[in-house]
């Protein structure tokens, strides 16, 4: 619900007669809202505000102040994913919005309410409007409390609520913000819900290729950054997730570009970052197991589901070891100096002299490698229509990230129409090659453990049931998704596919004889 | 979504007064809710201060959700709002039988407010026309209010043998005991009489009351006022025997 602030020097709103009769329904009563969102605002992107006060957790519409659904306070909502929360209609309509991140306090506020109604000839409300003293935003206090006006729509009664906002027009309030919650973001200048791991780099076609790539691998920095905290404090999953995809993104476009610089120059850059990224990936596979988890579980029939938890309980404790060793990785002087050394590279002026095709214009240069490596990919059509090898499904899943990187890296310099269906389409092709490895890789992970675990008796015999089940679930998986890849290939690279990238990539100054694979 | 018709051959039963109370203790459960008052009469609107939506007509109806959800109109309580209907029966019976199907229409339009409403009551018009069943074909359960009469018996016999006729399931009828007085003889025998005749009466008896006829004073469902009230506590008994019904049917 959008706030008014009251004028200068006026203390009260007058309801002009003909409105109705404004009726106070609620005097002053003090109340501390704690507002909630993960660390990229997904409830924010959706318009919708969750807020604990002393009468419990409410999820509600930013705009209108509806409230969707309520339940008792609880313990604090800090840091908790949805499965952690009260069960019940709230958390079930926070599932899918949240997804794997973790809630985090974003704001308190402090404030007396006054709680008001304008009645008609029968005595109905048709408009109800608070008024808002806030005394506090976190530790912050005004000298004075900052008073708002929050008008509160009644369904139906428009023309009401079109006066009321009239009349306070006329009374000189005027909207400060979407709801309190924007308006004390804005007294604050908090950034809060603000992050997003998307590149959004926009370049100007002309730009100097390397000046152009600097810019987008300053930005990925920034990401991993932003992300670091998050992990040092394991809030959720996905900030590791996050730092990952910018690192990976990094290190792909310094390989696919490094034509763009000279090769002593960036060589120790990318060493220093795959060292960063094999420090990381067994936390991230752990943290993808236990992600799955409850699908895992639910899976298996229900006499079935207990043999897993061994297994899980493991792996549990295997990453909290592993966390700890991120984490005093991520302390550690090589890490810092290695993150350092490369933002300071960022920062530098970019010697363009050498070599010669750092100059030239990002959108040529993007032309050119894009090309490329959609070619590349056709060149698997035959292994994909025979018998692929597990290798071969690596190297064209690879081949693909290297595309959808570099799709995600130039995309400013392409119309989304034109994008959009094709990045929509290498997706889906990456769905299923990330879907056959990652099934892949667990069947292994589990036939090792069968082989390893060091369970006796029943136990042993239960847990060998759950997870001999599970891998034959998995690998039916497999034979099932194994069964789209050939389709969805042959669909990337027919004739309707690569139409749409000519069209994308047509332009006079494409030129392939200089760039690396 | 579940839509609950209340519904009745006679009038002067006590279902406006059902319709108004298990509504407002739906939504106080924190149940999303509309009721839709499709009686002439507009009784409901009345008891909620809701003034007829003006420029609402029949053909409205048929226009889609979109164009209905502008006559929908907030109660003073949360989670509860209100469709105004004000319909002209005899003009709303013409227009259902110049279309296709015309049993299912109210159906096929209350469905679009399913993403908004977790309970619709529908205070049904006491007669049985196309309107009327259009009600039996669109609700989830139909609450029939009857008095302990002789003459109730025979009625609710009909309604009984209209859905038959039609192949509607008449599991989905909940009758109750409504405006009864338990200190005459004449109600607690055909209350006896009645049980024993199979039709599956719920436990809950709303007992006749000054206090629901205060309603029209308050302008406010007796559970709101006068939540204490015997009438009170029958209606919230019949709200839960409603809800175990509904959860039953959904297993």
């Amino acid at each position: 619900m959008p706030v008014y602030a009251f004028p200068q020097d006026v203390s009260r709103f007058v309801l002009p007669a003909e409105l109705g009769l404004a009726r106070l329904v609620r005097r002053g009563r003090a109340q501390t809202a704690t507002y909630f969102d993960t660390f990229d605002g997904r409830l924010h992107r959706r318009g919708l505000h969750l807020v604990r006060t002393r009468d419990g957790l409410s999820l509600h519409q930013a705009d209108s102040g509806e409230a969707l659904h309520t339940t008792r306070p609880g313990s604090s909502p800090d840091r908790k994913r949805w499965w952690e929360l009260l069960p019940g209609p709230l958390r079930d309509a926070c599932e899918p919005i949240l997804g794997p991140r973790a809630l985090l306090r974003v704001l308190e506020l402090g404030s007396r309410l006054e709680q008001s109604e304008v009645v008609d000839d029968q005595g109905k409300a048709v408009v109800r409007f608070q008024v808002i003293a806030l005394e506090h935003i976190d530790e912050q206090r005004p000298v004075r409390p900052i008073r708002l006006l929050a008008p509160q729509p009644l369904k139906g009664y428009d023309q009401a609520l079109a006066a009321l906002i009239e009349a306070l027009k006329g009374q000189g309030f005027e909207e400060v913000a979407p709801s309190p919650l924007a308006f004390a973001l804005l007294q604050t200048g908090s950034s809060a819900g603000q992050y997003s791991p998307k590149i959004q780099v926009q370049l100007d076609p002309e730009l100097p290729a390397r000046v152009a790539l600097l810019r987008v691998l300053r930005r990925l920095l920034q990401t991993m950054q932003q992300n670091l905290d998050g992990i040092a404090r394991d809030i959720d999953t996905e900030f590791l997730h996050d730092f990952r995809v910018a690192l990976r993104r990094t290190r792909s476009a310094l390989g696919q570009m490094r034509h763009l610089f000279a090769v002593s120059e960036i060589q120790p850059f990318r060493d220093s970052l795959a060292e960063i990224q094999r420090h990381t990936n067994r936390l991230r596979d752990l943290d993808v197991y236990l992600l799955e988890r409850r699908r895992f579980e639910q899976s298996l029939p229900v006499a079935l589901r207990p043999g897993l938890g061994h297994f899980f309980t493991g792996m549990a404790r295997t990453r909290r070891a592993s966390l700890i060793e991120v984490q005093t990785y991520l302390e550690s002087a090589a890490f810092q100096q290695a993150l350092q050394a490369w933002s300071a590279y960022l920062d530098r002026e970019p010697d363009l002299r050498t070599p010669e095709s750092a100059r030239r214009p990002v959108l040529s240069v993007a032309r050119t490698v894009i090309r490329r490596r959609y070619a590349k990919i056709g060149r698997f059509q035959k292994q994909v229509r025979t018998a692929p090898t597990a290798p071969t499904l690596h190297a064209l899943r690879i081949e693909c990230k290297k595309l959808r990187y570099l799709l995600e890296i130039f995309a400013s310099l392409f119309p989304p129409e034109q994008l959009d269906p094709l990045v929509k389409q290498l997706k889906g092709l990456q769905d299923v090659l990330g879907g056959l490895n990652d099934l892949h890789l667990q069947q292994q992970e589990l036939s090792d453990y069968l082989t390893t675990c060091r369970l006796s008796g029943k136990r042993a015999l239960t847990a060998g049931a759950s997870i001999g089940g599970l891998i034959a679930l998995l690998s039916a998986d497999q034979a099932r998704l194994m069964t789209r890849l050939e389709p969805a290939l042959r669909r990337f690279r027919g004739r309707a596919t690569r139409r749409l990238f000519e069209a994308l990539l047509a332009g006079p100054d494409a030129r392939s004889d200089e760039v690396a694979t | 979504m579940k839509i609950i018709g209340v519904y009745s051959i006679k009038g002067g039963v006590g279902k406006t007064a059902a319709a108004v109370n298990l509504a407002y203790l739906a939504a106080r459960a924190g149940q999303k809710t509309l009721l839709c008052d499709l009686d002439p009469q507009a009784s409901a609107s009345y008891y909620f201060r809701v003034r007829p939506a003006s420029g609402f007509s029949v053909r409205k109806l048929f226009k889609g959700v979109k164009i209905l959800d502008r006559y929908v109109r907030a109660t003073d309580f949360p989670d509860l709002d209100l469709l105004p209907a004000r319909l002209s029966h005899r003009k709303l019976d013409l227009l259902l039988s110049a279309r296709k199907k015309p049993r299912r229409q109210l159906w096929s339009i209350l469905a679009g407010f399913s993403a908004d409403y977790a309970r619709v009551f529908l205070d049904c018009p006491p007669n049985i026309s196309l309107v009327s069943e259009n009600i039996f074909y669109a609700a989830d359960h139909l609450l029939v209010p009857v008095v302990p009469t002789t003459l109730s018996l025979l009625a609710f016999e009909k309604l009984v043998k209209f859905f038959r006729d039609r192949q509607l399931d008449p599991g989905r009828l909940l009758p109750f005991f409504s405006m009864v007085e338990e200190r005459k003889a004449m109600h607690r025998d055909a209350m006896q009489q009645l049980r024993a005749s199979g039709h599956g009466f719920l436990r809950s008896v709303i007992p006749y009351s000054a206090e629901v006829e205060r309603m029209g004073l308050h302008r406010a469902p007796i559970n709101h006022f006068r939540p204490g009230a015997a009438a009170a506590r029958a209606c919230l008994a019949l709200y839960h025997e409603l809800e175990a019904r509904i959860a039953a049917a959904d297993d």
